[in-house]
């Protein structure tokens, strides 16, 4: 194998698949990089954690076409040190030699037959979606996957076409996030995309072209981004039955508010919340949202912002880290939050005027202090 | 910053719910206890028990001579734990700084609380009227800068009463006192101060420094603080325990692993239950292991919810256990929960409804109601009953792993 292309090329592919390759492994297959030239002029290189398969491509002179693996990190911190200039790089027989302007540099490498190869995938049948869109539906909705690898399902976004709608939904049990795209996209099957993946897309996606295609083989996902191609293994088992969790939220207090303002609002309150559980005290009152805390041996916190809320006083306490992370991932000027009881799910949504919001997200509460002696106080009068 | 502590204190707890239960009591000499002729103890004694000199822990016999109309009610463990519990978790609603010294008295710090919850004598009657609220009991509130002048000041005015100490009235307020109000002075040292002449408190107060010392070591001088006042002592929430953890030493290394796990099990119960007492959940699960030859491993995993739940400790110990174990012989084997936090305090889940673990909750208190009234082990699972077949050192070790 014999090819050159400039550095920064170089250096922009290894640094993609660096992302996948994994940092500790007991296989040195794993951390290593496989090169590929074809006689066509492309230049494919290669990343993989066996769950996550990370294809990039550039375009190269190859005088001589051939396959190379060596260790990813080390081959990543030389090209980044290199000047501005060719690269060329020489398959030899234990590894490559790679030289630039002055510089020469040779490095063993395993032997590229037992790099693992990716899944295959047909792309015959493919799923295509804009990249914005995807950028965006990722957005909305990956920041709400659970770490909790015991409900391993629940670590990804659970992706599915309903009605021509394309639908990603996260949930960690505390809060849910549904991001859907309008469309007539066509029924596709449902998949759970993990966690890896999605930062990986999120890496990918702004330098991807217009559109991107997704094949399935039901146990892996391609994404097909043009400059790249990225694999993923599918997350096992049953998404849980987000819809009827919605159903069962039946809000009859709905205030409008701005969300730049609430935002601002919570952020400077929070500041005083518990550091274990974040609490924070919305308190609906007359025309107003009252954010408060109180902590002690920390401090306290109170701010107000307008809203349209007529009604009764209605208190409820949420962890100021979930409110600030879907608050963020809200596009409009307004937003609508919608309660029922201290203990149920909130609902947080863009204030749009007719129809179903494209993004909906609950979040369940904390209980405030004293809301056990409330409801010990009610199951007596209950009683008697 | 002078600290706000309050004392709350249920008038004649037991005696009290008893006759809340039961309208055809209010206004007789109630008392709560065993039956004479079977040498029952008076638990609890109604304010008009009190009146012909009935008093708590006194023979039932003895009570029965004092009055003749008494009427005895036979106690009801289950009833007053749960009305405990509605009752701390009213004052933790008012400072997560609640320590519980009994059933029906506890201690919480209002320090700084000013500005959410408003003056002490404000706060008193709010508490007051939350506890007669949720359950048409009363109780007597004292506040004051100093823990132990707090719990003077609920029994002052008892029963229903509140009275607030404030720092500049420390003085005249204890000054006047029996000495046997202060704290630690019993029968004997209250015998012994007032042959050394000491009547009241302000006595004390007065007393050449020294002399105290002189006849009573370091406990004197801590007497003439408490007679000023002083006394440093902080509210102690129970929470604060940074683990809990029951371990166990074998008579003769175990080797039998459904044994084994029928110890974690019974521990794991055991740990869950002072969990569920203190009020408290923790969010990781440790497990301690010995081998026969004193190498000691601990093994830990977090949880994704903090919990008290035994079953849920069980399992995930039980699975730290089998990884951990290779089938060597066990010299000592333990279960630990740490990272506590109050009950309650995780956030909601979207898929597991409160009602679900507020079901399951509800059989762990039963269960704890029953073992407080009748004594560990009567209600147990069956699988720690393989446990009473296996001999141990004696003492377990109630204490945190490190």
């Amino acid at each position: 194998m014999n090819f050159t292309l400039v550095q920064s090329e170089l250096y922009r592919c290894l640094q993609l698949v660096s992302g996948v390759v994994p940092t500790r492994t007991s296989q040195p297959n794993l951390s290593s990089v496989r090169i590929e030239a074809t006689a066509d002029g492309q230049l494919s290189l290669t990343g993989t954690d066996l769950d996550t398969f990370l294809v990039t491509y550039a375009r190269a002179s190859v005088e001589e076409p051939g396959v190379v693996t060596v260790p990813a990190r080390r081959l990543l911190e030389i090209v980044k040190e290199l000047p501005t200039e060719v690269v060329q790089i020489k398959s030899t027989a234990s590894g490559i030699s790679l030289s630039c302007a002055a510089g020469k540099f040779r490095m063993m490498g395993p032997d590229p037959d037992e790099f693992p190869s990716a899944p295959e995938i047909s792309e015959d049948r493919v799923f295509a979606v804009e990249a914005d869109t995807l950028d965006s539906l990722i957005r909305k909705t990956g920041y709400a996957v659970s770490t909790d690898n015991t409900r391993a399902e629940m670590t990804g976004v659970y992706t599915h076409v309903l009605n021509g709608e394309l639908r990603f939904v996260a949930t960690d049990g505390h809060r849910l996030a549904r991001a859907s795209h309008r469309g007539d996209y066509p029924n596709w099957g449902d998949i759970i995309i993990p966690p890896k993946a999605l930062s990986m897309l999120q890496r990918l996606l702004p330098d991807a072209q217009e559109s991107v295609s997704l094949s399935t083989n039901k146990r892996y996902c391609l994404f097909n981004l043009g400059s790249c191609r990225l694999y993923t293994r599918l997350l096992d088992g049953h998404f849980p039955p987000y819809e009827d969790v919605i159903a069962r939220c039946q809000p009859d207090k709905k205030i409008r508010a701005d969300r730049e303002q609430l935002l601002a609002c919570i952020r400077r309150v929070a500041v005083f919340s518990e550091t274990h559980n974040r609490l924070i005290q919305l308190s609906l009152e007359s025309g107003t949202i009252r954010v408060s805390v109180q902590t002690q041996n920390v401090g306290e916190a109170e701010d107000t912002i307008p809203s349209d809320y007529q009604g009764q006083p209605f208190h409820v306490g949420f962890n100021a880290t979930y409110l600030l992370e879907l608050l963020r991932t809200i596009e409009t000027e307004e937003i609508f939050l919608q309660f029922q009881t201290p203990t149920s799910a909130g609902i947080i949504t863009p204030a749009v005027e007719e129809g179903e919001p494209e993004l909906l997200c609950l979040v369940m509460p904390l209980r405030l202090p004293g809301a056990d002696a409330m409801t010990e106080e009610s199951r007596v009068s209950a009683r008697t | 910053m002078p600290r706000v502590i309050a004392h709350v204190d249920m008038d004649a707890f037991y005696a009290s719910i008893e006759i809340r239960d039961n309208p055809k009591l209010v206004g007789r000499p109630v008392v709560v206890g065993g039956p004479g002729n079977q040498r029952g103890v008076v638990a609890a004694a109604s304010y008009e028990a009190r009146k012909y000199g009935i008093r708590s822990a006194m023979p039932m016999w003895r009570a029965e001579r004092l009055c003749k109309q008494l009427v005895r009610v036979d106690g009801n463990m289950a009833k007053y734990t749960h009305a405990s519990r509605q009752v701390m978790a009213i004052l933790r609603s008012f400072s997560p700084l609640v320590e519980p010294l009994s059933l029906d008295e506890a201690f919480l710090d209002l320090t700084g609380s000013e500005l959410a919850l408003g003056e002490p004598r404000a706060v008193g009657l709010r508490i007051k009227d939350e506890i007669r609220a949720a359950t048409q009991l009363t109780a007597s509130v004292g506040i004051a800068p100093v823990k132990f002048v707090a719990k003077i000041a609920s029994d002052f005015q008892k029963p229903d009463g509140l009275v607030i100490v404030e720092e500049h009235e420390l003085e005249s307020f204890l000054r006047p006192l029996p000495i046997a109000r202060l704290w630690g002075v019993g029968p004997k040292t209250e015998e012994a101060l007032q042959t050394l002449g000491f009547r009241t408190v302000g006595d004390l107060a007065d007393a050449e420094p020294g002399r105290l010392e002189r006849h009573f070591g370091e406990n004197g001088r801590h007497l003439a603080a408490l007679a000023r006042g002083r006394d440093e002592r902080d509210v102690v929430p129970s929470w604060d325990a940074k683990s809990y953890s029951h371990e166990q030493t074998f008579a003769r290394d175990l080797t039998d692993r459904e044994q084994l796990e029928s110890v974690l099990l019974d521990q794991a119960v055991r740990v869950a239950r002072r969990l569920r007492k203190d009020g408290v959940e923790g969010r990781v699960v440790q497990l301690k292991l010995r081998f026969a030859d004193f190498h000691t491993i601990s093994r830990q995993v977090t949880l994704p919810h903090a919990t008290a739940d035994a079953d849920l400790i069980f399992e995930q110990v039980r699975a730290l256990f089998r990884e951990a174990w290779e089938e060597r012989a066990i010299r000592l084997i333990g279960v630990g929960v740490t990272h506590m936090q109050a009950e309650g305090s995780d956030n909601l889940d979207l898929f597991r409804p409160p009602e679900v673990d507020s079901r399951k909750r509800k059989l762990a208190d039963v269960i704890d109601q029953i073992e407080d009234r009748f004594g560990r082990g009567k209600v147990t699972r069956a699988k720690t009953l393989k446990v009473d077949e296996i001999e141990d050192t004696g003492t377990p070790n109630d204490r945190s792993f490190d």
